[in-house]
Parts: structure tokens; sequence; C-alpha cells
């Protein structure tokens, strides 16, 4: 037993952050056809505020984490709609190959002042204990308080962004200007204040994966580079543009991860990218075809 | 018309000896290993510049062969003592050849990013191998690779081994220049202009492509030859995804779609990274900050097709500059 | 004259996107040296129905045999060959190359030739009026023109069927009237001519034989003073009945030969 449901635990936990991850990815693709490679910025900015804002006596209570995770979250989501309408209102409709570039190059720069800022050593965080160290007894296996919590926090957020992108009237001009975007011009949708938004919420989703993540991986600078390859990943292989595939794609990874570190440790490190080239080898689009790389699960 | 076709090859020709003369005359050996690299920095670029530029393939994976190219050479020069670079950079090229035809084939029916993101997975995965694997090293690398020999010559000494390199790198621009201009490269070009036009004209666009990016393969693995017997180590980061960030920058920045593009991004990344980690730290920051506002201006790059729009704007930049310099501050009375 | 053999011929063509019929048992016949037109409202299946003859995209049934050869299931580059041309929409032409460029490297495609062949891209620049423009890129050139440069393509790569999607979308009167010329004097010299038009003034002033599409089903296929008379027809047009009323006579109208 203990086998089996500790590793899926944590396979299901640390899916759920790449899905967090990837979310904002099929967002930003699904609305402008950027994949934007500066995503992981906001992951690595909202972990190393958080390693910041925790250790001080203000945030040592659950209460002082949460809001140290908010600001953590609230400052990265505010640079990216900011840099939405600086930046990459600039990359709609360019060549790929300056987009990259711009990208690249922006990755660098948020890398570059991490670097400046706080130096090239790892930063330690230090999260409120009640909530690291504590366990539940599930079926007579402990399951870590940390990673159930990661659980229940990813299935709120995914649930949010859902019910955002499928019920709310900006969820909607979303969807459209994802499937035709002149046309939904045309009927009125406010392409600028949707673009916007959505960047925000896929910045937010980011910063609250790194949030998540800090605690059990190193903050670094290059924390955003290497979550970020996974995530494209996982976009990939669930089918660019859609949620749900990216979703489904980044538990089953999360999960494939988990078994193997602790079964094949050596193939631990290959786990996704087989995954990625076995799929798209066979299904060019990924798991989940969507009509013109719109947004949404819909299969037509 | 004519003379327009030749200037642009004369102005590197003249340009390239020129670079020599001078680095042999003045470089102190120091000098001499970084002009090298940046030399082998250039010829990285071209072939990655001609995948993605000419052949219009976003491929993210180039450094699998230049790596792997790279672990050949030290695995033929410490285990196998093969001393004669032209072995070593004829295996690479055979390498390359070959790596680049499997993936092509296995890969046909994916295109776009994903066939990007695809070749970084497989460059990513032999990452993983090489660190696990004691017979290539693992995580401390291979070295006391050797400089090799060129016709019973040894490349020990840093002047020489910057003319072999330098005729290696030539030829290899030359080549790709070539191909370029050939009727392959038209028609790659026009593969990759409007796939569905080629197609309907009765071109095999994905037979062009994978072409395209076997050719770019041996390019690059000849590439990393010229790396290993260069530096002397090889090591597992090398085929990190973010290893093969450079020669993309380099030919976004010139301009990805011509020969001149990447071989100026090159030497200005080469120039901006040895000046600022002279200065700084924060050579990450600078380099970003400084591509980035090369973006703003020049979205084709610096020498990209359409440049010319380019250069205007930076005219009209640079006028509006000296403009506001001239005119006397107005204050309000 | 001789019974002219058919340069295209599509059979019992179906196509699905996902669970939506595009088109159900699509058959039409196109002949050499004739102007055929595709009509029909729009989301009607035209488009896709070039789509599938080109290879474009997936049929789940039907056959497509170009000049006597069954081309169904193969690449598009191979269809081509069998002397398939085609003319999209949204004009796509080569935009990194000047005009000249352009037909230039479709003849060196054609013929698999290492040269450019300068007197057939000159014949082509002729034809289609286009001289004057010969050294500028696509993307300086009006849409129209583009549609034009589309055309000397075909010509160039000598194309003996040539489908041609919306030609005189977007043209001026003028622009329309020469892009009308053109199409029938490559009629005039052999090609098989299928053009999706909406300009129904064009149709009916060049057309041999038309075929009215609708949701997917050919509901007419015959000539084009038929098509006026069909109730079916009408019925399918009756929100633009004011341009078939334009056009043909309120009673019933003279038998063509």
């Amino acid at each position: 037993m203990q086998h089996v449901v500790l590793p899926l635990v944590v396979g299901i936990a640390e899916g759920l952050v790449l899905a967090l991850i990837a979310l904002g990815l099929v967002l930003t693709y699904g609305m402008m056809r950027i994949v934007n490679m500066a995503h992981g910025a906001f992951l690595m900015l909202s972990a190393y505020l958080i390693a910041v804002l925790l250790g001080h006596a203000w945030s040592e209570s659950v209460l002082g984490y949460v809001l140290a995770a908010v600001i953590a979250i609230v400052i990265p989501t505010a640079i990216g709609m900011g840099l939405e309408r600086t930046v990459y209102r600039r990359l709609y409709g360019r060549a790929h190959g300056s987009a990259f570039l711009a990208m690249f190059a922006l990755m660098m720069v948020f890398q570059g002042a991490a670097q400046q800022i706080w130096g090239v050593s790892p930063l330690p965080v230090k999260v409120p204990s009640s909530l690291m160290t504590g366990y539940v007894r599930f079926l007579g296996v402990q399951l870590p308080d940390y990673y159930l919590m990661i659980i229940a926090i990813g299935v709120v957020a995914i649930a949010i962004t859902a019910a955002v992108v499928y019920r709310t009237k900006i969820g909607l001009w979303t969807r459209a200007i994802a499937a035709d975007r002149e046309m939904s011009a045309v009927l009125g949708a406010n392409v600028q204040l949707t673009f916007g938004l959505m960047f925000g919420l896929g910045s937010a989703l980011a910063a609250l994966a790194g949030i998540l993540l800090a605690p059990i991986n190193q903050v670094t600078i290059s924390l955003g580079t290497d979550f970020i390859l996974e995530a494209f990943a996982v976009v990939l292989i669930g089918g660019l543009g859609s949620m749900t595939g990216a979703v489904i794609a980044a538990l089953v990874i999360g999960i494939v991860q988990s078994f193997l570190t602790i079964d094949y440790p050596p193939l631990s490190g290959y786990g996704i990218y087989l995954v990625m080239v076995i799929v798209l080898v066979f299904r060019p689009s990924g798991l989940f075809k969507t009509a013109n790389a719109g947004l949404g699960a819909e299969s037509v | 018309m004519a003379g327009k076709l030749l200037r642009e090859p004369v102005v590197l020709s003249v340009l390239a000896v020129a670079f020599l003369a001078w680095s042999l005359r003045f470089a102190g050996s120091a000098l001499l290993f970084q002009l090298t690299e940046m030399l082998i920095a250039i010829l990285f670029a071209v072939a990655v510049s001609y995948v993605m530029g000419v052949s219009g393939t976003p491929a993210f994976g180039n450094q699998l062969f230049y790596a792997g190219a790279a672990y050949l050479v030290a695995i033929m020069t410490t285990r196998f003592n093969v001393d004669n670079v032209l072995e070593l950079c004829g295996a690479s090229i055979v390498l390359g050849v070959v790596m680049g035809g499997v993936i092509s084939l296995l890969l046909k029916k994916i295109t776009g990013v994903a066939f990007g993101m695809v070749t970084l997975a497989i460059s990513q995965m032999a990452y993983v191998y090489v660190g696990i694997s004691n017979y290539l090293g693992s995580d401390n690398g291979l070295s006391g690779i050797s400089p090799g020999t060129f016709f019973g010559v040894s490349l020990l000494d840093p002047d020489r081994m910057l003319i072999f390199v330098w005729a290696v790198v030539v030829l290899g621009v030359i080549v790709i220049a070539l191909i370029t201009r050939s009727r392959l490269g038209l028609l790659t070009r026009a593969s990759r202009d409007s796939a569905s036009r080629a197609s309907a004209i009765g071109i095999p666009t994905f037979r062009y492509h994978a072409t395209a990016f076997i050719i770019g393969a041996a390019i690059c693995g000849l590439a990393g030859s010229l790396t290993a017997i260069t530096v002397g180590t090889v090591d597992q980061d090398m085929f990190y995804w973010t290893a093969g960030a450079a020669p993309i920058l380099a030919g976004l920045l010139g301009g990805i779609r011509t020969i001149k593009g990447p071989i100026a991004g090159s030497i200005i990344l080469s120039i901006i990274i040895i000046w600022v980690s002279t200065l700084t730290t924060s050579w990450l920051l600078l380099e970003g900050a400084i591509t980035l506002g090369v973006f703003l201006i020049w979205p084709q790059g610096l020498l990209g097709e359409g440049s010319g729009s380019g250069l205007a704007a930076a005219r009209s930049l640079t006028r509006r500059i000296a403009r506001s310099r001239r005119q006397p501050k107005v204050t309000s009375s | 004259m001789a019974v002219a053999a058919a340069a295209l011929e599509v059979t019992g063509v179906t196509v699905n996107y996902g669970a939506f019929r595009a088109l159900s048992d699509v058959s039409l016949q196109v002949r050499y040296s004739s102007v055929h037109a595709m009509i029909g409202p729009n989301g009607a299946g035209k488009t896709t129905l070039a789509g599938s003859i080109f290879g474009e995209l997936e049929t789940a049934a039907g056959r497509v045999v170009v000049a006597g050869t069954d081309v169904t299931g193969l690449p598009t580059w191979k269809r081509a060959r069998f002397g398939l041309g085609r003319g999209y929409q949204v004009a796509r032409v080569f935009d990194s190359l000047p005009v000249r460029g352009n037909l230039e490297v479709t003849g060196m495609a054609r013929r698999q030739a290492r040269k450019a062949d300068q007197s057939q891209a000159d014949l082509a620049l002729e034809l289609t009026e286009l001289q004057r423009v010969a050294h500028l890129k696509p993307p300086s050139l009006s849409a129209g023109d583009r549609k034009r440069l589309e055309l000397a393509l075909l010509v160039v790569q000598d194309a003996k069927i040539m489908v041609l999607d919306e030609p005189t979308a977007g043209m001026s009167a003028a622009e329309s009237a020469l892009m009308g010329r053109l199409i029938g004097q490559l009629a005039e010299r052999g090609a098989g001519m299928l053009i999706i038009e909406h300009d129904l003034d064009l149709v009916f002033s060049l057309a041999d034989a038309v075929t009215v599409l609708n949701q997917g089903k050919v509901i007419f296929d015959g000539t084009p003073g038929d098509a006026l008379r069909s109730p079916l027809v009408r019925d399918v047009y009756l929100h633009d009945r004011s341009e078939l009323g334009a056009i043909a006579p309120a009673g019933p109208a003279e038998d063509k030969p």
C-alpha cells in the first residue's frame, strides 16, 4: 500500500502544480498564439518573494504565510499584466522568431535581475512548521500535510480557472478570441481587456505554482527555466490550446514521474520527455485536438 | 544586379581575412582563445539560422548535434587515440547527418513548435543519459581532449588552432551560403514561405525541410568537434537546452534569414559577453536587456530581411535624439 | 467537335470534421477547355471540396481522378504533378521572393530544372498584365494583384486543371473583368477551370457548366441556363433573389442548345 499510495499522492500533487503552470501557457497560446517563453519568470519571482517574505516574525503563523503568499502572487501578476501592455502587445502577429527572441530576452532580464538582487546561492524557504511537518494517516499510509495542501489548493485553483473560462463573460470572450480574433473584435469583444486579464490569470497561476514549489525545490534563478520546459511538454502532450488536455497530461506526467523516481530512479529524468516524444510521434497534435487550435476541450 | 549580389560575399571575405591577420598579429593567447570561441559560435549560429531561418523549422534541439559531436571527439581522442583533426571533424559531420536523418524521419508528422520541443526533449534526454553514464564521464564530463593534429602538425599552438578553426568556419559558412543560394535553398525557402503553395506546385516540402535539418545538424556537429578540441573538455551541460539558446539568439539578433545576420549576431553577443563579464557579474541582465532593446527597434534583426526599415528606424531615432539635444529648452515664463 | 475527356472527376466525396459532415457524397466532372463554376451559400462546403481535391484534408469516402489517374490518397505535391493547379481564397504566394522570382521558382519546381526559365516567366507576366510589378514582393502588391500572381503561377506551372477559390474576391470591377477574361483565355488554351464564385454575373457570363452546393450536398449540376430555371437553386438563393432576378428574365427563358 505504502508503495502505491504515497507516490500517487505526491504524483498528483506535483502534477497539479505542473497543471497550474501549463494552464497559463495554454491561455496565452490560445489567445495570442505566442508560446510564452518567459512564463517561468513569474514562477521564479514568486518563489523568491515567498522565500524572502517568510522567515520573519510576522510570517511565522499560518495567517502570515497566507498573507505572504498573497503578496507573492499579486506582485508577479501585476508585473505580468504590465508586461502584457508594454512588451507582449508588440508581439501579436509578429513572426515567431522575433517573438521568441523577445521572450527569451525577457526571461534573461528576470533571471539577471534576480541574480543581482539575491545572488547565485539557493534561498532557504521557511514555511510555518505546522504546515510542513504534519501527517495525515490514510489507509495505513502517512501522507505529508504539505502535499495534501498542494492538492487542495491546486484543485481549487483549477476549478476557479475553469469557472472563469467557461462560466463568465470574459471567459466567453477569451474562447471566442481564441477561435477567431477578428470576428470577436467585430462582435464587440474588448480584446485588449481580455488579453490583459487572461494574461494576469495565467501569471497568477504560475506565481501560485512557484509558491507551492518553493519549499520542495531549490529556489534559484533556474527554477523558472527548469519547470517551463516540463510545462511546455505538458501543453504539447495535452494538445496545444486544450485546457483539459493540459490538466490531464500534467496529472499523468506527475504520477508517472513520481513512480519512476521511486521504482526506477535512473529513468526518472527521462520520464516526461519520453512520454512527449512517444505521444507526439503517434498523435502529432497532442491527445486532445482542438479545432483551429482554439481554446477548449471540445474536439471538432 | 550582379554587382549587388557579389558585394556581400566580397565584404565578408575581406572582413574574414582582415580578422585573421589582425588576430595573429595582435592577439595574446587569452584573446586568441576567445576569438577562436567566437568563430565556433559563428559557425554554430549560421547552421542553426539555416534551419530556423531559411528552412523555417523551429529547432530548439540543435545543441544535441553540437554536444554529441563534442562527446564523440572526446571519446575518439581519449579512448581511441585518434589524433587527426580531419578524422575528428569528418566523424562529427557523419554523426550529425545520421542523427539529423533519423530524427527527421521519426518526427515526420510533427511540425512547428511541437517539432522544436521534441528535438529539445531528445536533447534533454541525452543530457540525463550522459549525466548517469560513467563511460561518458557522468556529471564530471570528459577532459584531456587533445587539440589534434592537422597533417601531422599539432594544433596545440593557439595561433595554429586559430588558423585551422578559421579555415573550417569559413568553409562551413561558404557551404551554407552556396546551399542557400542554390536551387536546393530556393525550393527550401519557398517551402518555408508557403507550405501549401509549395505543395500545390509540386514541391515535396518534407524532403526539403528534412534536408535542411540534416545539413544544419552536420554543421552543428562540425562546430561541436571544434569546441571539443579547442576547449579540451566536454560536459553534460552542453546538452542542456539553454546551451542551444546562444546560436538562436545570435541568429535572431542579426537576422535569421541571412548569412550575415547570425555572423553579426554572434560577434555582438560574444563582445557583450566578454565586455560585460569583465565589468560585472550581471551579464545575464545586460544581455537580456540589450537583446530586448534590439528587438524593439529592429524586430527582424539588425541585418535581417527588411532590415532596411530597421536601419531607417535607427537613423530616425538618432536624428530625433540629435534634434532634441540641439533645441534649447523651452522655459515657461 | 470531339467529346472532351474529363480533366477532373470527383466521385462520391464525403468529408467529416469530427461529428460534422461537411461534404456528403459529392460528385462532379470538369472537362478540358471549359469553365465549370461551383456556387452555393457560405458554408456549403465549396472550399472544403477544393481542399479534398488537392488532398489537403482527409476524405472519409470518395475518389478524385485527375487526367485519368486516380490520385485519391496521394499527397498534395504528387497530385500537383498530374496537372492540378490551385488558387486560394486568400492568395498564397512566396512572400520572400519578388513576382518574377515566384514565377521562376514555380517553373523550376515543375520542370525539376536547375536554372530559371525567363521566357516562361515573361509569358505569364504578359498574360496576367503584371509586368510593371515584376520586381516587387507580394506583400507590396494589392490583394487583387496577388490573386493574379497566383494565376500567373498556374500558367507557368502549365496546369491543365485549375481550381480557383473565389478568383475575383476583393477586386474592383475592372480587375474582375480582367480576371474573367484570363479565366476564359486559359480555358480556350485547353485547361479545365473549376471556379468557386459568389459573383454570379461572372459565373453566368463565363461558365459552361454549373454545380450548386448546399450544406455539403450537390443540389444541381448542369448548364447555367438550367440553373437559373431550377426552383431548387432559386430557393437556396432566397435571400439573394435580387441577384438572380437581375440576370434572368422573370418568365421562362429560351432553351440553350
